[in-house]
């Protein structure tokens, strides 16, 4: 039997529970207890460790993910992208764009057409140190890109790296291509066909009120493919003067030709055409029609 | 149901009970007191007054056709169980689902805004759509899933035959007429006979030879014989009464109907079981827990993000869906399939074993257990009655022990006690082997005569020697006698039998295995004590002697007369004495032991006598330390006599239920928490209960195994209840929550580690599914914050969450357990299923390392693309619009649908990364328990309390070395004192010591952080842990580290 007493029987509580306190000392407790030393239950060694620990897996994780970073710039050359033409997601087919994406404007406001004008000045600042370009006459800056009565609209083909266009000889023009382009190409010469052929009309073919004129020939000249992102490289333009109707709004389609765009005339997925909206508003002229 | 009582109760009015019934009392604290009625004081005239019968010619047809309308029909309420509205119900909208049906809710509220303003967000509203509709099917299907489960084991339970209503004997106008069962009232005259089933509470007022087995009501394994006299104040030891649903074993009674339906005792316990009320699942405390937590980081989370947007974009709605994005990502949609995955999966590896969980979250119930409280009769014992010692020449021989059958002595022995028998085996089960055979006859008869038939045949020898006359056993002489002419020596032979003390009055010799010796006072006390010693085992001891009745004057063919008595019946020679017990289950030592060395406490709560129960808790390994029982046995003195400072020292305990009923809650309390180990005898019903919720308010998860009518209360009350599947009675069963279809205690062990897996496998489920929430979460951050093209769709986030990620989650579910399950502690209550620990684990930690895998595969596919991340930054908005072309850094236009599908196939690479990551994830080990010793602890500690972990102990030591145990240590003053225990002696040492040819060292190893060394002061206030080791010396070198005590508590160590 037991009868060793030392104090076995009575030391299950070796100390006083601790006292009850009031609900704000707790709260106190809770943020600094000097008792232990400890802020919000840890000493500043425990929370030192805490933020070493986490200090330390954090810098490993950063410094692993900068490694496998360094590691893909390392294999990615900057210049060229990985992916390019069909294996790309961009694909083999450039988009067609038009600057401005849309021309609608009061023509009696003046305000209203010059951000137009600017726009397309920014646009085409780059372009002014281009010997093609300065050759260009009409559809500059000087005749204010055509506004307000007949605007300038700049088609261009979406850059796709190291894309070579394959243009049309004369013999095998689709038969889609409208005649008045067909008959174009027929007439110049054989080292003029190098072109990717733009054509634009009126979506509207019942109308014959807008005038389309192509005052930059009718082609974007081959010799600037392919795109390598060459240094300073810019994209061809092609300059359209459009004469709208006043009061109308008409939808403008330019379509780019070459063998390998391909032309999808859907709204839903285009391709190898660019839309673009077209509206001068005259107060005037409505007024004179009116009368 | 109390109204019934109540009216009975007035309109008879003869309740003697004390306890008047209030309006006010509750209905449970009523049915918690023991009510006692008075019928059984009352003489025969007085029954019949208050009865308003007659005891002969009983009630007349109107009076008890009346009595049947007011009083109701003769059968108990049926109980219901957990109908399917409510098992449908608490699987489709029970917590977790219903945070779910929030979410789902959720999503189609985006859904209808989403669709007013337009795509201008990284979502479509058909997404919010999708995810509403995946989120409602998520919780429908597994909702379905569990119910169908539940369902499917209930309809097992309902196979249970209900007991069939069996006729009643009953005289009405002087006629005996056999009435069903429910047609029986008040008042009634009754005639029971063997075989039947006690019709109601019965008064007995004549009979003869009557017994019942009243076991399933008071756990007391022998039959009650039963007679006409009240015994005791307490109904239900009072010989005169026989109860509801009690089997008749033998004679017949004529008695009066005292109680019926509800009334009756069995009705009172069928009605406290169904007034109780389950305390919360375990598990469903800890999902609530979880939910909580998870509810709290969502929304924390959400509503940061609320702020942060609404400060960029300053749109109300955008910031809205991002919050919906954010806390969608936070909830486990998955989780809940893989819980019952999980629960289904151990269910029915339990049930293969023939263990029937009656609701999934049972299982896990039981793997938390800290404690079980087990009936004896029928749990831990068989409930039959068998032969556990033989005692003669001197010595008590063991039942299994059969060197000894040729010597003459116990040859003589066992030819008397087979001779003597009355019992024989049934007819029709004489083919099979002799344990399975049915036995015509009393317990202790069919005890001995399956005990004989194994040892000697003794149905070959009782036909050899045919018994020639017979003095029935009568409890007014206490000895049976029989005299057989013998087949070998052509003599008459008497045999007696009966109680020890008496039989031996009768002998003038006993026998040895040399000669016959005459009995002295001196032998006589030898004899004396040794049967004490088998009295002392809990067993029922009988004595034998025998005569051999000379040939001269009783010859062959002598008429012997037993109502004359024309043979001597003195000057008999003693042969010997058997003892028999209800023996324990076949190895529930092994599983009672299992049990301990997980931690679990086994209580047993029996009915029967305390030096019984006390015996057969040392056989199952329950009480394993000495008690005040063995002290009074060994010193020879009365319980009563122990002295108090003896009495203090004991860390076990018998408590009987008369002490119980002395007891405050609090002393109860107390003495729970000061014994190790107890048994508590003689309770009844209501003390089961009381005990079962005294264990659970100090804070234990309690499992109550039972199979009598009178364990129902405990069995509903308990954490988890366990019912017998073979002996247990219909209404046990369907208090309980599991049922052991074999009876097997064996398979409670196997429950507690499928419980225990389940949880740690929950709990990697958990850590598997949060930490996928950063990755998913966090995209939102750069796409709000950082402009960038969004990394994860909602549709994603869903695709991970009940997708991608399921699988893999459920698949831990499979996870079997770890090896060292069995040997931890039960989990503690604030050990959590999801701590902050875990949180912080799942979020910052691994949920990172996802994160940027992800977004590594995501900047790769867009610089491949020519999007160098530097591109990515800000352009949001400009990204979004369909109109707008994006330069990236090699200088193409991307249209709307090119950009879109190139941001389609980051966000792929980032699902895929995030996925990989995820599977890949290597699951750290999340039982605290095992990593981290520092972490229980502090779970313990909150009360400043010195504190020892004994499971640091468990785990480290050999359990058949270790012989010592740190019993405590603490700091007296400036010294350090460590306790430690002999578990063999009991002896207590504070200091290094030489005992057994073992050489203890304590060692104190650390102390203040530092190594420490003997006489090197650590005092309370540098002192911060002490880690004291026991070296043995001479069996192994083995350094054990068998605890640590703290002294100063609020101090977390890292996991």
């Amino acid at each position: 039997m037991a009868n060793k007493s030392n104090g076995l029987e009575t030391s299950d509580w070796a100390r006083a529970p601790p006292p009850n306190r009031p609900f704000c000392e707790r709260a106190l407790k809770a943020i600094y207890d000097p008792d232990d030393n400890t802020f919000l239950g840890r000493t500043p060694k425990r929370w030192g460790i805490v933020f070493a620990f986490y200090g330390v897996f954090y810098a490993v994780l950063a410094l692993m993910f900068a490694v496998c970073m360094a590691g893909l710039f390392s294999v990615l050359d900057d210049r060229k992208p990985t992916f390019i033409l069909d294996s790309s997601l961009i694909g083999a087919n450039p988009g067609v764009a038009s600057r401005p994406r849309y021309v609608v404007f009061d023509a009696q406001n003046s305000t209203n057409f010059d951000a137009y004008i600017n726009e397309l000045q920014e646009f085409l600042q780059p372009y002014t140190k281009e010997t093609w370009y300065m050759s260009k006459m009409k559809c500059t800056k000087d005749d204010n890109y055509g506004f307000p009565d007949s605007p300038c609209v700049f088609v261009k083909l979406n850059k796709i790296y190291s894309w070579m266009p394959e243009f049309f000889s004369a013999t095998e023009l689709p038969a889609d291509m409208p005649e008045d382009l067909q008959e174009y190409i027929k007439v110049v010469s054989e080292s003029e066909r190098q072109k990717i052929w733009i054509s634009c009309w009126d979506e509207n073919k019942n109308t014959n009120e807008t005038q389309i004129e192509y005052p930059w020939g009718r082609g974007l000249p081959g010799r600037f493919y392919p795109y390598l992102n060459q240094d300073g490289y810019l994209s061809p333009l092609l300059a359209v003067q459009i004469t709208p109707p006043i009061n109308t709004v008409v939808m403008i389609r330019c379509r780019a030709w070459a063998k390998n765009i391909i032309y999808n005339k859907s709204l839903k997925e285009p391709s190898g055409y660019v839309r673009l909206v077209m509206n001068i508003v005259d107060t005037t002229a409505v007024n004179s029609t009116d009368v | 149901m109390p109204t019934r009582r109540r009216s009975s109760i007035s309109i008879s009015g003869r309740r003697l009970s004390g306890q008047r019934v209030h309006a006010e009392a509750s209905q449970l604290t009523l049915m918690r007191e023991e009510t006692h009625t008075g019928d059984h004081f009352l003489t025969p005239a007085q029954l019949e007054a208050v009865f308003r019968t007659n005891l002969t010619t009983g009630l007349t047809e109107e009076f008890a056709q009346e009595l049947l309308e007011s009083h109701g029909e003769n059968k108990l309420k049926e109980l219901r169980g957990t109908t399917h509205w409510k098992i449908f119900r608490h699987n489709l909208f029970g917590w977790f689902q219903c945070v779910l049906w929030c979410g789902a809710i959720l999503n189609f509220v985006g859904y209808f805004f989403s669709g007013n303003s337009g795509s201008d967000s990284g979502h479509s509203g058909k997404e919010y759509l999708y995810l509403g509709c995946v989120i409602t099917a998520t919780i429908v299907g597994t909702g379905l899933f569990g119910f169908y489960q539940e369902a499917k084991n209930m309809a097992v339970m309902s196979g249970f035959e209900k007991m069939i209503p069996p006729n009643a004997t009953v005289i009405r106008e002087g006629f005996k007429k056999s009435i069903p069962n429910s047609q029986v009232v008040l008042g009634d005259i009754v005639e029971m006979t063997a075989g039947e089933i006690v019709p109601a509470d019965v008064r007995i007022l004549s009979c003869t030879n009557f017994k019942t087995d009243m076991s399933s009501l008071t756990g007391e394994s022998e039959p009650i014989k039963h007679r006409p006299e009240c015994t005791n104040t307490n109904p239900l030891e009072s010989k005169n009464m026989v109860f509801f649903g009690c089997p008749v074993n033998e004679g017949s009674a004529r008695g009066i109907v005292v109680a019926t339906g509800e009334a009756t005792e069995m009705g009172k316990i069928a009605g406290l079981v169904t007034g109780l009320e389950k305390d919360e699942t375990p598990i469903a405390k800890e999902i609530t827990h979880f939910i909580k937590l998870i509810c709290g980081v969502a929304f924390t989370f959400g509503i940061v993000f609320f702020i942060m947007v609404y400060m960029i974009q300053k749109s109300w709605l955008a910031a809205l869906q991002y919050m919906l994005g954010i806390i969608l990502a936070n909830v486990p949609e998955g989780l809940i399939v893989t819980l019952t995955v999980c629960m289904t999966l151990s269910a029915n590896n339990l049930k293969r074993k023939n263990c029937l969980a009656k609701t999934l979250q049972a299982v896990e119930t039981l793997g938390s257990t800290s404690c079980i409280c087990s009936d004896k009769t029928g749990t831990l014992t068989e409930n039959q009655m068998n032969v556990s010692h033989l005692f003669c020449n001197y010595t008590i021989y063991d039942k299994t022990d059969h060197s000894h059958v040729s010597d003459h002595a116990y040859a003589t022995l066992s030819l008397a006690a087979s001779l003597n028998l009355r019992a024989t085996f049934a007819h029709d089960t004489l083919n099979l082997p002799i344990e399975k055979r049915r036995i015509i006859g009393d317990a202790s008869e069919s005890a001995i005569l399956r005990y004989m038939e194994i040892n000697r045949s003794a149905t070959q020898t009782r036909q050899d020697n045919p018994k020639e006359a017979e003095i029935p056993f009568s409890s007014a002489y206490k000895y049976q006698v029989t005299i057989h002419r013998m087949l070998a020596t052509h003599n008459n032979y008497l045999i007696m039998k009966g109680a020890p003390e008496i039989v031996l009055e009768f002998c003038v010799k006993v026998i040895t295995d040399e000669e016959d010796q005459y009995l002295t006072p001196q032998i006589k006390k030898e004899l004396k004590a040794n049967f004490t010693k088998l009295a002392n085992m809990g067993e029922r001891v009988i004595g034998y002697c025998d005569y051999q009745l000379p040939l001269s004057e009783y010859p062959l063919g002598y008429k012997f007369d037993t109502q004359e008595r024309n043979f001597p019946l003195e000057n008999l020679r003693f042969l010997g004495a058997i003892s028999m017990i209800d023996p324990p289950r076949h190895n529930i030592d092994q599983s009672i032991g299992l049990c301990r060395q997980a931690g679990i406490k086994v209580i047993m709560v029996t009915g029967d006598h305390p030096v019984t129960a006390l015996a057969i808790s040392r056989q199952c390994g329950t009480i394993t330390e000495p008690t005040a029982y063995d002290y009074a046995f060994e010193h020879h003195i009365d319980l009563s006599d122990v002295p108090p400072h003896i009495k203090q020292q004991f860390r076990a305990a018998v408590i009987t239920g008369d002490e119980l009923r002395k007891m405050s809650t609090h002393d109860l309390k107390a003495c729970q928490k000061k014994y190790k180990e107890i048994t508590f005898a003689r309770t009844s019903p209501q003390q089961k209960l009381i005990i079962v919720e005294s264990y659970q308010s100090l804070g234990h998860v309690v499992a109550v195994t039972g199979d009598g009518v009178n364990d129902s209360p405990a069995l509903k009350k308990a954490d988890i209840g366990i019912a017998m599947g073979i002996t247990g009675t219909e209404v046990s069963k369907q208090a309980a929550d599991m049922i052991l279809m074999d009876d097997n205690f064996a398979s409670i062990v196997l429950g507690i580690q499928e419980g225990r897996r389940i949880f740690d496998n929950l709990k990697k489920t958990i850590a598997y599914t949060l930490t996928s929430n950063t990755p998913e979460m966090l995209p939102f951050v750069l796409y709000a914050c950082l402009g960038m093209p969004l990394p994860m769709t909602l549709i994603m986030i869903l695709v991970i969450n009940v997708g991608t990620d399921l699988l893999p989650a459920m698949s831990l579910a499979y996870e079997t357990s770890e090896s060292d399950i069995m040997n931890l502690p039960p989990r503690k209550l604030t050990d959590h299923l999801v701590n902050r620990v875990l949180i912080f684990m799942a979020y910052f930690q691994i949920g990172l390392i996802q994160f940027f895998a992800g977004m590594y595969c995501y900047f790769v596919v867009f610089a491949q693309s020519g999007f160098f991340p530097s591109s990515l930054l800000f352009i949001r908005d400009k990204w979004e619009t369909s109109t707008a072309t994006i330069k990236d850094t090699v200088g193409r236009s991307w249209f709307y649908a090119d950009r879109k599908r190139l941001e389609r196939k980051a966000q792929t690479a980032y699902f895929v990364a995030v996925c990989w990551t995820q599977v890949s994830d290597p699951e750290p080990e999340h039982r605290q328990s095992s990593n981290c010793i520092a972490c229980i602890d502090f779970s313990a500690l909150d009360n400043n309390r010195h504190f020892i972990a004994p499971n640091g102990v468990s785990r480290a030591i050999n359990t058949n070395t270790h012989n010592y145990e740190v019993v405590n240590v603490f700091v007296a003053r400036a010294s350090i004192v460590v306790a430690i225990r002999n578990k063999y002696n009991n002896s207590l040492t504070d200091k290094d010591e030489t005992r057994d040819g073992l050489t203890v060292e304590i060692l104190i190893l650390e102390c203040a952080g530092s190594l420490w060394a003997p006489g090197k002061e650590c005092s309370r206030s540098t002192a911060d842990w002490i880690v004291v080791a026991i070296e043995s010396v001479p069996t192994a070198p083995t350094l054990w580290l068998v605890g640590f005590s703290r002294y100063k508590s609020n101090k977390a160590y890292p996991c």
